[in-house]
C-alpha cells in the first residue's frame, strides 16, 4: 500500500469515491465527480485578500484605552484563533491529502488550507500592530492551559487519522507493535478516524471560531477595535465557505452512495459524532467563562455568549443531521447577522465603511472651524 | 400559430408547517424569501446571506422556489435557501410558526 505521489495506473477519476480510492495523479477538471468542490475553489479564489489591505493603525489607540479585563478578553480569543489557524493551515493538508482520490476535492482542500495561512499572517498583522512586544502574545499559546485544553481535543482527531495513515502507507492492513503498543490498523478503522476528524474540523470551523467572531464584532458594535473587526470579518466569510464544505464532504460521506461503507461507518459513529460537537460547545462555553473571568465588556457577557454557543451548536448539528442537545431558542446575537452578511463586507480598502479608514495618518477628520482662524 | 397568451400568475402563498403566513407580493422582487421571513419575525438562521454558507437551509414541504442567484450550498430535493430565492408558487415551508407574526385567525362568532 505504498503511497506514490504520481500513481501510474490509468484510471477514471469520476468512478473513485472521494477517499481511499486510487491516488490522484493527473490534475484534471475538465471531468469532475462532485462539481461543488470546483465552485469552492472558484469562490474562495474570488474572496483572495490580503491583511495588509486593512489599515489597523486606529485599533492601537482603541487597545491603549481598553480596561485591562477587556485587553484580556481581546488578547486571549486572537491567541486562541492564531492557535486555531495555525491547526488549519497545515493540517488538512497533512491529514487528507494522502487519502484523497478526486482531483477537484484535492485542489479544494489545498486551496482551503492556503486561505487558513492568509488568516494566520493576518493575526500577526493585528498584534504586531496593538502590542510592543509579539513574543509575549505568541509564546503565551503553547503555555497558556486554557487554550491547550481545546488544542489537544482539536489536534487529536487529526494525529490518530495522521497516524494510522502512516502504518497503513508502509505496512497495510493489520496489528503491528509500535513503541511497545499494539496498533491495529484496518482500512474500516480509517475510514472511522476520517469521518470523526471530518467532524472535529466541521465542528472547529462551525463553533469554536465564532465565540471570538463574537466577541470581535461585540468591540466593532461599539466603534472600537475596527480594523480588526474588518480582518475579522474577512476571515468570517472564508469560514463559512469551508463550513460549508466539510458538511458537504460529511453529507456525502453519510448518503453513502459515494462509498457504501463510509455510510456504514457514520452511522455506526453517530453518537461518537454528537459527543464531538457537545465537547465543542462545552469547552467554547468554559472557554466564554476564562474570557469574561475579570468583568464582562458592554454588549456581551459569558450568559450570552454561552447562549449564543448552544443556539449555533444546534444549528450547526442539524446540518449535518446529528440530534440537538440544547434548548431551542431565537438567536441570543442578533446584530451577529450584520457582521457575516457576505455583501456587505467589501474588499477594496477605499470602500471600507468601518471609520477605521483613513489615509495614511491616523485622524483624517477635519471640521470646519479648524479653519476659523484662517487668513487669505 | 396560436395568439400570444397572457399567462396569469397567482401571487403564492408563504405556508409555515402548514399555516398561511402572508400572500407573495411581486413588488417585493428585490427582496429574498429570507428578508420577507425576517420581516415577520420568523425563527430563521442566516449568515452570508449569498448563498454560500448553506445557514439557512430549509426544508420545503410542498411547492417550489427559483433562485436570484444560484446557491452554493448543495440542496436536498426537498430543500431551499431563502437567502438567495423567492416562491415560484404556493410554498409551505418546514419553520415553526412560533414566533412569527402569523396573520389573526377568522372566528366566526355567528357560528
Amino acid at each position: 500500500m505504498a503511497y506514490s505521489i504520481f500513481c501510474q495506473t490509468p484510471n477514471d477519476a469520476t468512478r473513485e469515491p472521494m477517499f481511499f480510492g486510487q491516488a490522484v495523479n493527473v490534475a484534471r477538471y475538465d471531468q469532475q465527480k462532485y462539481e461543488v468542490f470546483e465552485k469552492l475553489i472558484e469562490k474562495q479564489l474570488s474572496f483572495f485578500w490580503r491583511p495588509e489591505e486593512v489599515d489597523v493603525s486606529r485599533d492601537k489607540i482603541d487597545f491603549a484605552s481598553l480596561p485591562e479585563h477587556e485587553k484580556h478578553i481581546f488578547l486571549s480569543n486572537l491567541k486562541y484563533q492564531t492557535l486555531l489557524d495555525s491547526i488549519q493551515g497545515r493540517s488538512p493538508n497533512v491529514a487528507f491529502l494522502p487519502l484523497v482520490s478526486l482531483p477537484e476535492l484535492e485542489t479544494w482542500i489545498e486551496t482551503w488550507s492556503f486561505s487558513e495561512t492568509i488568516h494566520s499572517r493576518s493575526y500577526t498583522h493585528i498584534i504586531r500592530n496593538i502590542v510592543n512586544n509579539p513574543s509575549e502574545v505568541f509564546d503565551d499559546i503553547v503555555v497558556n492551559t486554557e487554550i491547550l485544553k481545546r488544542a489537544g481535543d482539536i489536534a487529536n482527531y487529526y494525529d490518530r487519522l495522521i497516524n494510522m495513515t502512516q502504518y497503513y502507507h508502509l505496512h497495510g492492513e493489520g496489528t503491528l507493535e509500535f513503541n511497545g503498543e499494539q496498533v491495529s490498523v484496518t482500512l474500516r478503522e480509517l475510514k472511522k478516524a476520517l469521518y470523526l476528524c471530518m467532524m472535529s474540523v466541521n465542528a472547529l470551523e462551525a463553533i469554536r471560531f465564532y465565540v471570538s467572531f463574537a466577541c470581535s464584532f461585540a468591540f466593532a458594535e461599539r466603534r472600537l477595535m475596527e480594523g480588526n473587526a474588518k480582518i475579522i470579518r474577512l476571515i468570517a466569510r472564508d469560514e463559512a465557505l469551508h463550513l460549508n464544505s466539510t458538511q458537504h464532504i460529511i453529507n456525502l460521506m453519510q448518503a453513502g452512495r459515494d462509498d457504501p461503507e463510509m455510510g456504514e461507518i457514520t452511522k455506526e459513529c453517530e453518537q461518537e459524532a454528537y459527543d464531538i460537537f457537545f465537547r465543542a460547545a462545552e469547552q467554547e462555553k468554559a472557554w466564554a467563562q476564562y474570557l469574561f473571568r475579570d468583568g464582562s465588556m458592554i454588549g456581551l457577557n459569558e450568559a450570552i455568549l454561552c447562549h449564543y454557543v448552544e443556539y449555533i451548536t444546534n444549528e450547526r448539528m442539524k446540518s449535518v443531521n446529528l440530534a440537538q442537545p440544547y434548548q431551542q431558542r431565537s438567536n441570543p446575537l442578533p446584530w451577529m447577522k450584520n457582521w457575516l452578511e457576505s455583501d456587505s463586507v467589501q474588499v477594496a480598502p477605499q470602500e471600507v465603511e468601518v471609520s477605521s479608514y483613513l489615509v495614511g495618518q491616523i485622524d483624517a477628520a477635519v471640521d470646519e472651524n479648524e479653519f476659523s482662524d484662517f487668513d487669505l | 400559430m396560436s395568439s400570444p397568451t397572457l399567462i396569469f400568475k397567482k401571487r403564492p402563498i408563504v405556508y409555515l408547517q402548514g399555516e398561511p403566513l402572508l400572500l407573495w407580493n411581486w413588488q417585493q422582487e428585490q427582496q429574498t424569501l429570507l428578508e420577507i421571513l425576517e420581516s415577520k419575525h420568523v425563527r430563521i438562521f442566516s449568515e452570508c446571506r449569498s448563498g454560500f454558507c448553506g445557514a439557512c437551509r430549509t426544508k420545503v414541504r410542498q411547492g417550489s422556489v427559483k433562485y436570484l442567484i444560484e446557491p452554493l450550498a448543495e440542496l436536498a430535493a426537498d430543500e431551499c435557501l431563502p437567502c438567495c430565492c423567492i416562491p415560484n408558487e404556493d410554498l409551505d415551508l418546514d419553520i415553526t410558526t412560533e414566533g412569527a407574526d402569523m396573520p389573526p385567525v377568522y372566528q366566526d362568532k355567528y357560528a
